[in-house]
């Protein structure tokens, strides 16, 4: 709560932008007078408080992305319509707070879709907005009741989290079997909240049908002040695996303490923390060899995918490699835009009529399933994989599954 | 004639909507012991606290060597040679005997303070095998003794001391009793307030007598000498149903 | 066997940072009887410094940890002056002056550094010690924590000013009346108290990672050592420190790590009801 004064200004600030934004352009539109017109876009994602790295990705990506689409011609079926970003901080708020602010951003803005909002909890709120505004949500949001809940405007893009931690746990067991490095005995270290615990104890579930015995399962308060003796309780079992899920200043302290104690088997790591681009730097050189799930990442193969990735890091120098969110929310941008042309109007119930029977086989929208883009009934992406990264030398290469890996993983060590 | 080191002229105090003197004036002698003595009540304890600065005047002049000090805050007041004993003592808790005396000497040098600390043991015997003892575990007549030696430690020219006999066995009211002509003999002018008229007009220059905030006497303290009942009749008489 | 070696030996080196962590707040709480709910922003500022320091200048973090108490200790200084001691008599309008004050420092860090996690990469490698690995900036922590604590034990009770400053919250009054200013004393105190918060940060920034709301479990840690210790008792802290530090080894590595805040408030409330004035029964009630 104490934080509130702080995020509501960067709000204000960002909807004082935003506004001037829409200001220039409308009369950009006015004096090049060729009827092009704008859509209108919302994108809700936390860009403020301790989500804000993982958000400002998702901005970088979709802004990236709109500008291209934007740049080649604007939407055909709109007479070269531009898409306009309406950018909204859900800041550090409560799920019902950012649900407001979905509201909001709908009553203010003719939306003819809204992409968001990061956070499985957010977009579970806010997604209610938006089924009652008859709005099209595109989410990045793992959390698989979201699209449990017959929503008729809710559009899922990466794999569900079960999937996620199934598919992680399956492929280090492999890839481990494939270099004799035997996993006999596994420790489960995460968090005590509640999206930490359900998937370590779904990974633990997952270990133990796979044989794997697991004998530590510690779930600790967020906010550790030492990381030593989590470290010798977890240790004390010699694991040949450890699945770890927490905030990335928690795994910090943790993994260096593993480290410390001369651990160097393989991590497995669950959550954003662990693909958040400046993950390595934060948690130094026992950051290397650090498994974790995906829903999607920089290195996948692909000509569009390669493509991406070069534009964003040019766009966006200060990063060495977009992270998972920018490939999600360019992706989301360009079904949007291909929803935009099929419907060939800027009317949300229509958007949502052609993303619901959308099929994409090229183009950028490709990046998250390279066969083709299309929507199941309840608004999940067909053919979307999740992938398993390692980091290596500072960046997240994918590992698994092998016939999209760029790499090998780094030899096990007992 | 002496001459006035500190006076009040006309001064009234009090704390929040209650006055608890007006328009009160006293002078100290150079060099003068003066008894202010007065029923419970009649606001000797804030006359002190005005002199000393604890508590400002709201009217009236407060004045050391004929010069205004109502503006100088009490550690001012203090620096410039009034030391106080404030009523119950008032020692501090979390000091022992010794660090509860070295504060009364902050401003001196280490061995100006280590030389009033000697005198003070001097003075009072029983404080020196005591000195590193807490002062919370004190008895009520060491703990005045501590008071009254941390006043003198700041090397006073003026004392103001509160009602030292409160609660003590009379066996040690006289060996506090006893200090005080030493501390006059050594230059210190003192102004020693009383519930209890005896013991004052056995050692003082001159006797104030307050009663409802007002000065009802004041003279020299030989005319009651003998004869401290005649006093006691004086302000008990005009002090129906007060304390008694 | 080797396992409680290292339980005994990490829950040692691990006390050293808690006292560190508390001294600041034994000044303030303990000795000046504020209730310095701006302990965690202090110490987090501290963490910055030395983390935007380090990272332009390359200087040691331990030499850094002399600019962090300047710097912090300068604005408690700024804070003293500005706000608190106009609320010596109402502690509710200061304990919200000092709530505020956190929330605009975290707020502040926020703006200028964002929400990454931030952490000062230090060397030096790890020797081993009865056979065990030590990290050398655990040592060195170490090393800090003992001379930080026996500066402030001797400032406290040997010199003039320290004497003063232990007296100020028993009686303003009978102190002015020694002729000594107790508002400058105070101010003096609450700095000293918040350069050495800001020292505790530069400490733990060398073995934590932070970001710019870190500060509260730290200040949590803070608070139950200078509880158990008995308020204003050094010495008392430096064991309450080692007991805080085992007992939370103890509990991650025997029983369950989400325990250790309940045990750490279970032993609080037990030091509380059986001994008051802590554990030496010297500190102030």
């Amino acid at each position: 709560m104490k934080k509130s004064p702080i995020y509501r200004k960067r709000a204000l600030a960002l909807a004082v932008f935003s506004s001037v934004g829409v200001l220039l352009a409308g009369c950009g539109g006015g004096t090049a007078g060729a009827g092009a017109d704008t859509v209108s876009v919302g994108l809700l994602e936390p860009l403020s408080g301790p989500f804000a790295d993982n958000g400002k990705q998702a901005r970088l990506g979709a802004e990236l992305c709109a500008k291209q689409i934007n740049d080649d011609g604007g939407i055909e079926a709109l007479d070269g319509a531009t898409i306009e970003l309406e950018v909204q901080d859900t800041g550090a708020a409560a799920p019902a707070q950012v649900a407001n602010q979905l509201q909001n951003l709908i009553q203010q803005n003719e939306l003819s879709a809204v992409i968001g909002a990061w956070a499985s909890s957010y977009t579970l709120a806010a997604s209610t907005v938006a089924e009652q505004a008859k709005v099209p949500m595109v989410t990045e949001s793992f959390a698989s009741e979201i699209t449990a809940r017959n929503y008729r405007y809710i559009f899922k893009v990466p794999a569900s989290a079960e999937l996620m931690g199934e598919m992680a746990v399956d492929s280090v067991l492999e890839l481990a079997e494939q270099q004799q490095y035997e996993i006999d005995e596994a420790a489960v270290v995460a968090d005590n909240t509640s999206a930490a615990t359900v998937s370590a104890n779904a990974a633990a579930d997952q270990l133990e049908s796979k044989g794997v015995n697991v004998s530590t399962k510690e779930f600790f308060t967020p906010g550790l002040t030492e990381g030593e003796s989590l470290a010798l309780k977890v240790l004390s079992s010699e694991p040949d695996l450890i699945f770890v899920q927490g905030a990335l200043s928690d795994m910090a302290l943790l993994q260096k303490a593993f480290r410390n104690h001369g651990y160097r088997g393989p991590l497995l790591g669950a959550g954003s923390g662990f693909v958040a681009t400046d993950y390595a730097k934060t948690v130094g050189p026992a950051a290397n060899g650090t498994f974790s799930s995906a829903g999607w990442n920089w290195d996948l193969p692909g000509e569009e995918a390669k493509k991406f990735a070069e534009d964003f890091t040019k766009a966006n120098p200060e990063f060495d490699f977009p992270g998972q969110e920018a490939g999600e929310d360019c992706a989301a941008i360009y079904i949007i835009a291909a929803a935009l042309e099929e419907a060939g109007s800027t009317d949300p119930e229509a958007v949502r009529e052609a993303l619901s029977t959308i099929e994409i086989s090229s183009g950028p929208a490709t990046i998250l399933a390279p066969d083709a883009v299309a929507f199941d009934d309840a608004g999940n992406l067909e053919n979307t994989s999740p992938v398993i990264v390692q980091w290596q030398d500072g960046q997240p290469v994918t590992v698994a599954p092998e016939k999209i890996a760029s790499a090998d993983p780094i030899p096990f060590e007992e | 004639m002496t001459l006035t080191l500190l006076a009040g002229s006309s001064i009234t105090a009090g704390y929040g909507d209650l006055v608890a003197i007006k328009d009160v004036s006293v002078d100290l002698g150079e060099g003068n012991l003066l008894g202010v003595v007065g029923p419970n009540g009649a606001g000797k304890s804030t006359l002190l606290r005005a002199l000393a600065g604890v508590i400002p005047v709201r009217a009236g002049t407060v004045s050391w060597e004929g010069r205004d000090i109502n503006a100088l805050s009490a550690d001012k007041r203090a620096r410039l040679g009034i030391s106080m004993v404030q009523e119950g003592r008032r020692l501090f808790p979390s000091l022992s005997v010794q660090e509860n005396l070295m504060l009364g000497a902050y401003h001196a040098s280490p061995a100006e303070r280590q030389e009033r600390r000697d005198q003070v043991v001097e003075m009072f015997p029983p404080l020196g095998p005591i000195m590193d003892r807490s002062a919370s575990v004190l008895s009520g007549g060491e703990q005045q003794m501590v008071a009254v030696g941390r006043a003198w430690m700041s090397k006073p020219r003026c004392l103001l001391i509160d009602e030292p006999s409160l609660g003590l066995a009379p066996i040690i009211v006289d060996e506090i009793y006893k200090a005080l002509p030493v501390l006059q003999s050594a230059g210190v002018s003192i102004v020693l307030v009383e519930q209890e008229v005896g013991r004052v007009l056995r050692i003082a220059d001159r006797i104030v007598v307050l009663h409802e905030g007002t000065v009802m006497h004041d003279g020299p303290a030989e005319d009651f000498r003998d004869r401290p009942d005649a006093l006691r009749e004086a302000y008990l008489g005009i002090a129906p149903g007060g304390k008694g | 066997m080797n396992l409680l070696l290292q339980v005994v030996v990490s829950g040692t080196l691990l006390a050293a940072v808690y006292y560190v962590l508390s001294l600041g707040l034994n000044i303030i709480l303990g000795v000046l009887d504020i209730v310095n709910f701006a302990h965690g922003a202090m110490i987090i500022m501290g963490s910055y410094t030395t983390f935007y320091l380090h990272r332009y200048t390359g200087l040691s973090p331990w030499l850094l940890i002399l600019v962090d108490m300047v710097l912090v200790g300068a604005l408690g200084a700024v804070l003293y002056l500005a706000y608190l001691r106009f609320t010596v008599e109402s502690p509710l309008v200061r304990m919200f002056a000092l709530i505020g004050f956190s929330s605009v420092v975290v707020a502040a860090i926020l703006a200028m550094s964002g929400s990454n996690f931030r952490t000062v990469q230090v060397g030096y490698g790890t020797i081993d010690i009865l056979g065990l690995p030590v990290r050398v900036s655990q040592l060195i922590a170490f090393g800090f924590a003992l001379l930080l604590g026996t500066l402030t034990i001797l400032w406290l009770n040997h010199t003039k000013v320290g004497v003063a400053i232990r007296a100020v919250t028993d009686d303003r009054v009978a102190l002015r009346l020694c002729g000594v200013n107790d508002q400058r004393l105070s101010l003096l105190a609450f700095t000293v108290g918040a350069a050495l918060a800001g020292a505790a940060g530069g400490v733990i920034a060398t073995y934590v990672t932070f970001g710019p709301d870190s500060g509260l479990s730290f200040a949590i840690i803070a608070f139950a050592v200078v509880i158990l210790g008995g308020l204003g008792d050094f010495a008392g802290a430096a064991i309450a420190s080692f007991i805080v530090a085992t007992t939370q080894t103890f509990v991650t590595v025997y029983w369950s790590s989400a325990l250790i805040n309940t045990t750490l408030f279970l032993l609080v409330l037990l030091v509380l009801v059986l001994r008051p004035r802590g554990l030496l029964g010297r500190g102030r009630l």
